[in-house]
């Protein structure tokens, strides 16, 4: 009975992001960026609120970027940046452990939004873009080794991450109960198809900043250090004939030539969405009791053209951004799964007890559990499908024109006489372009 | 619910009194403790005045006949994961090199163009009437630089079997003779950190 009372006063403390979840907000957002208004009031207003402010300074970082707004974006990822040290690894044990309470007893919904390693490693690549269109090679160069280090140094923290969690939920009376072989396999099993011939990058490793960082050292014309990040890309992927053309050059870089790097940031990466699944809980004798239990699925995000042309020449995958979101999903989901178990549990629990009690207690026990029923499908949903990459020589003409992958010329940029250029392209959608161009 | 209150508070200490703070990697003096596992003033204090006096007892300063040399400031490379104004590292040694009387720097002319604008702006006054032309800087009368000072700072971060973290800065300096493109002088401070490896060290 203690437990329903805890659940109820926390579930009031809590507003209703429990029960109504995200999914709206988030598809608000992601409209908002792909028709390119440029207004940044909804994500204003979310951190004026503190509602998540780690997870709308991610979104907004995009959102300005998109916009052209560097420093704009910058400011916003520098607030993320700040809660991922203060709010996410610096996080007091305390804190902690009335996370997980509430997570357990109402859902994870109502706690604040922690991200992911993906996007931390992001948003210091984002930051370094950033940093390279407004000219300022100084802070961008910082900006990827910040990147290249949040890489080196993943591995550890999510194991300790995992660890630490680990701990806490085996001291849960009922983490027996969730550990049932039959009970986890019936959600394994539904899951099988998502994970089918997966193959992850390896530990945390995102492709894309390793050789994005390659490529700014190249052209801050630091040589060695662009040598030894891009022979590391190249040994990741070695049939690669971009990464691969791209680390020769840097061991026999030609000052005298000039080239263009299109790099394209292709469509929208995978989302996560609610999922409903029934599952098969003993909890008071061998009796199997069923319950439905809402947990997070990848959902396949969307290409846009499926590369880029210029000279014939089409873009090469660097990254495969879904690869590296669905790894990292693939390590988090049996403590995705342990606690959405325990939460279902003690939900059950407190119905049988305020059936026994009254038939109204019975019947608000199964609306709260109906009501709170809710996945967790917050991410910076607004990352890409992939990142692609093609490196040209300017020869005669300063014009560089892309073609999409029908054939259509889609862009004509006219490059500085004397100058190498960096195009960067995003596309949500067919038709949806921005194009960054960096000339140095 | 008094024993949970306890117990929380006895488990908030025990984890706060094990947390692994910043400290210095061979130092003799064990009272002297990092404030962060970024580089903060002491640190660049710290590696400027080793410079400064590894340069001055070099002889690298000493100009065979007497007089001073012109220094020009190159560029200074911020290889780290921290935001950090490498004129905080520079400026000491800029002073102290003032100080011992054996170089004088120039701010006309620099790594990232003149740093006091105002040497070619008095120039553009020639001709101007409005100005008395006897008092304006004559031509030809700029130090052309004979050496520049550069450098790099690097930073190299692991972790320790223990699961701590090490973070070493090497903050790097070389003086060139402009003339002959040879490195008079060259001098490397490294400070090594050591500390918690639950966060980034920026």
């Amino acid at each position: 009975m203690k437990t329903v009372f805890l659940s109820f006063i926390l579930f009031i403390f809590t507003g209703c992001s429990a029960i109504v979840g995200y999914e709206e907000a988030l598809s608000k957002f992601n409209a908002q960026v792909m028709s390119a208004t440029c207004r940044y009031d909804f994500v204003e207003e979310k951190i004026e609120d503190k509602d998540d402010v780690l997870l709308w300074s991610e979104q907004g970082g995009v959102l300005a970027r998109d916009c052209y707004d560097y420093n704009r974006s910058n400011f916003y990822f520098d607030i993320a940046e700040k809660l991922y040290k203060s709010d996410v690894d610096l996080q007091s044990s305390a804190s902690k452990f009335k996370d997980e309470s509430s997570t357990i007893l109402i859902n994870s919904n109502v706690n604040e939004y922690q991200g992911s390693i993906y996007e931390k490693i992001m948003l210091n690549t984002y930051k370094g873009l950033n940093y390279i269109s407004l000219k300022d090679f100084a802070n961008a160069r910082v900006e990827f080794n910040r990147a290249l280090d949040r890489q080196r140094r993943a591995k550890d923290y999510f194991k300790k991450e995992i660890k630490e969690a680990k701990k806490r939920t085996k001291k849960d009376k009922n983490f027996k109960i969730v550990q049932n072989p039959y009970t986890q396999k019936a959600i394994y099993d539904r899951y099988e198809w998502l994970f089918e011939g997966f193959e992850s990058y390896g530990d945390f490793v995102n492709p894309f900043a390793t050789y994005m960082s390659g490529i700014f050292f190249l052209i801050d014309k630091d040589y060695k250090k662009a040598r030894e990040i891009l022979k590391f890309s190249y040994a990741m992927d070695k049939n690669n004939p971009q990464i691969r053309s791209d680390f020769e050059l840097s061991e026999n870089f030609d000052a005298s030539k000039r080239y263009v790097w299109i790099i394209y940031e292709n469509g929208l990466g995978m989302q996560k969405r609610e999922w409903n699944l029934s599952v098969p809980l003993f909890l008071f004798t061998n009796k199997v009791y069923y319950a439905g239990i809402a947990l997070p699925v990848l959902k396949e995000g969307r290409s846009s053209y499926e590369y880029l042309k210029v000279n014939g020449k089409k873009t090469q995958l660097i990254a495969d951004m879904d690869r590296v979101i669905k790894a990292e999903f693939k390590k988090r989901l049996p403590m995705i799964v342990t606690k959405a178990l325990l939460n279902t549990v003690v939900k059950t629990y407190a119905q049988y007890e305020l059936n026994k009690s009254s038939d109204l207690g019975g019947f608000l026990g199964m609306l709260y559990g109906a009501m709170t029923n809710k996945a967790d499908i917050r991410s910076w949903s607004v990352l890409p499908k992939n990142f692609q990459s093609l490196r040209v020589e300017i020869k005669d003409k300063n014009i560089v024109n892309i073609e999409d992958d029908r054939g259509n010329l889609i862009l004509m940029q006219s490059i500085k006489e004397g100058k190498s250029a960096i195009i960067y392209v995003r596309s949500y959608d067919r038709r949806d372009v921005r194009v960054h161009k960096i000339e140095f | 619910m008094k024993k949970i209150l306890v117990s929380f508070v006895l488990l908030s200490l025990l984890i706060v009194g094990c947390s692994k703070e910043p400290r210095y990697v061979g130092e003799k003096n064990l009272d002297d403790v990092p404030v962060t596992m970024g580089i903060d003033r002491k640190d660049f204090e710290r590696a400027a005045n080793e410079a400064i006096d590894d340069l001055l007892k070099s002889g690298a300063l000493d100009r065979k006949g007497g007089g001073r040399y012109v220094v020009a400031i190159g560029k200074v490379v911020n290889d780290t994961t921290q935001r950090i104004d490498t004129d905080m590292l520079i400026k000491k040694i800029r002073i102290a090199m003032l100080k011992s009387g054996k170089a004088v720097i120039t701010t006309a002319v620099g790594a990232n163009g003149a740093e006091e604008k105002m040497t070619e702006e008095v120039r553009k006054l020639r001709d101007n009437d409005e100005f008395k032309q006897n008092t304006i800087a004559k031509k030809g009368t700029i130090y052309a630089p004979d050496l520049a000072l550069s450098g790099k700072i690097i930073q190299r971060t692991v972790k320790t079997y223990d699961d701590e973290q090490l973070v070493e800065y090497y903050f790097q300096l070389t003086l060139t003779h402009l003339e002959s493109g040879l490195a008079f002088w060259e001098g490397e401070t490294v400070i090594g950190k050591l500390g918690s490896n639950d966060s980034v060290t920026w």
